[in-house]
């Protein structure tokens, strides 16, 4: 039974109780009803007894007048105004409810927190890792060359020399390849010695990859001689860090493991290869292959890349490179050491940005999957949870009526206690009427 | 709100008040469960008047001694539940060394 009607009509029409004050009574007076039911008296007399206290209670100037303070509502926009006027007013709105809900909102800020914060860090290396564009200009077609020999089961990373040079002479596949090896070297000279990372490059290595200095030159594309060799580019870092950024630089000296070298020019800030932690570039000129007729020699083995002519693929690169390779003096004694085999040259040509992201790339697509899981699993929990305080406010309404379906059974058991209630009067008395009767004892 | 002193007049002619204030010092509790645990501490002696009830639980209110707040509870409707704040402490600890 639904007492608010009843608390009302107490009130009577010339009186209109807050809201909540209604319910409040109203819900006080369906417990008082209840019990009173429970304690067997009839549904009329537990109604009565209920009407009379809603009469009492009608009767207070407190409750007829209470107002409880309560936050105003928020007006719609009025009309004819734009499509945001009323954003402020939702906003204010929603910084209500989440006040009032404060524990609620805080485990859905929580686990929204959990799924965004996860899913933005691994979006964040998935693209610098696999999506964002490599720092130089035509990125797509620079390729990653290795060579090894029908047969070997070692794994290269390298190209040898003989190939490089093989390939060099006019190709028709690539613009050019070229070879670089990167080590750790001592800088000293200027400051306090500096344990840096250092690459020998071949000098078109910054043709290829469209690199040009900030201050002073490249390296000049022939040569080979000692004097060629004493140059070094250095990066922005190393040239803000030592130089102070100073347009001075080029053309002082400096000392890699202890070997003279000049400053040439400065790469600019934005440039690395093959990372952001070499510091200084020196030149490397691909020396020929020695061999001594009578299968030993010598071999150069390094890092080599290349670039690809527009148009051309990678099966292709890789068939003139095998081909150009097996055309090259080929030192056996050296090759069966390296590689293993002395099979025919097998050359492979891989894209760089598959060379530098294929062993990642896997594990990277694996943990995007799994954060895009954990984030529909927070965006489900959040749903599940809004889904049980809807289902619990629904249960409270269908127990309400539960309760009212129940009424008759609490009216039978009522009427059992109020016989036994009878009977126990009824034995009393006839209990006091035998003894008044009796002789021997009296109450 | 009101200063201890006249707190303290109020309270002493109106004793309605610190019974009610006795059953939520433990934890929040609506009206309903405040007039019949004043009756059950009692062992029935003490009968809270219902007509009086609701008008000093909003007395209270209104001073700042207690606080009330709907609350809603898996399979229940929502009820209006009362806890009783620190300045309502302090009273009922007056009160009782009076």
């Amino acid at each position: 039974m639904d007492w608010k009607p009843t608390v009302r009509s107490a009130f009577g029409p010339a009186v209109t109780p807050d809201d909540d004050v209604i319910e409040e009574l109203a819900q006080h007076a369906a417990a008082a009803y209840e019990a009173a039911c429970a304690d067997g008296f009839s549904p009329d007399d537990a109604a009565r007894r209920v009407t009379d206290q809603l009469s009492a209670w009608a009767a207070d100037e407190a409750l007829r007048t209470r107002r409880p303070a309560r936050a105003p509502p928020v007006e719609p926009p009025p009309q004819g105004s734009s499509k945001l006027s009323g954003l402020g007013g939702d906003v204010r709105h929603a910084l209500h409810l989440l006040r009032r809900q404060w524990g609620h909102a805080l485990v859905v800020v929580l686990t929204l927190a959990l799924g965004v914060g996860a899913a933005s860090v691994l979006v964040s290396v998935a693209y610098g890792v696999l999506l964002k564009p490599m720092p130089w200009p035509d990125a797509e077609r620079l390729v990653r060359v290795t060579e090894t020999r029908q047969g070997s089961t070692r794994p290269q990373t390298f190209m040898t020399n003989a190939t490089y040079l093989a390939w060099s002479e006019r190709p028709s596949t690539i613009e050019g390849v070229a070879a670089w090896s990167a080590h750790s070297a001592t800088l000293t000279g200027r400051g306090e010695p500096e344990r840096l990372r250092a690459v020998e490059a071949s000098p078109n290595l910054f043709a290829l990859l469209g690199a040009r200095p900030q201050i002073g030159r490249l390296f000049a594309t022939a040569g080979g001689g000692a004097g060629d060799t004493a140059q070094v580019l250095i990066s922005d870092g190393l040239w803000r860090r030592r130089f102070g950024a100073r347009r001075d630089a080029v053309g002082r000296a400096l000392k890699l493991d202890g070997a003279q070298v000049t400053i040439v020019g400065v790469l600019p800030s934005g440039f690395a290869f093959p990372d952001r932690e070499v510091q200084a570039y020196v030149p490397f000129f691909v020396p020929p292959v020695g061999t001594n007729g009578s299968g030993g020699g010598t071999l150069s083995m390094f890092r080599a890349i290349a670039k690809l002519k527009p148009g051309a693929s990678v099966e292709q690169a890789a068939a003139e490179a095998t081909a150009r390779g097996r055309t090259a003096p080929d030192p056996e004694l050296v090759t069966i050491a390296v590689f293993g085999s002395k099979g025919p040259v097998q050359v492979s040509v891989v894209s760089l940005t598959d060379a530098i992201t294929g062993e990642v790339r896997p594990a990277i697509l694996v943990f995007l999957v799994a954060v895009g899981l954990l984030f529909a699993t927070a965006t489900a929990n959040i749903a599940s949870l809004q889904l049980a305080r809807a289902s619990g406010r629904l249960r409270g309404v269908r127990g309400g009526q539960l309760r009212r379906r129940a009424r008759p059974a609490r009216a039978r058991r009522g009427r059992r206690l109020r016989g036994a209630r009878a009977a126990r009067r009824a034995s009393r008395s006839g209990a006091r009427a035998a003894v008044s009767a009796s002789p021997v004892m009296s109450v | 709100m009101d200063t201890p002193t006249s707190l303290t007049r109020e309270l002493k002619r109106g004793t309605t008040e610190l019974l009610i204030l006795a059953p939520i010092e433990d934890g929040p509790r609506h009206g309903y469960d405040i007039a019949r645990l004043i009756g059950e501490r009692s062992d029935g002696g003490i009968t809270c008047h219902v007509a009086s009830l609701y008008p000093t639980l909003y007395r209270l209110e209104d001073r700042h001694l207690i606080e009330g707040r709907w609350v809603e509870k898996a399979g229940q409707r929502r009820r209006r539940y009362y806890r009783i704040l620190p300045a309502g402490r302090k009273v009922l600890a007056s009160q009782r060394s009076v």
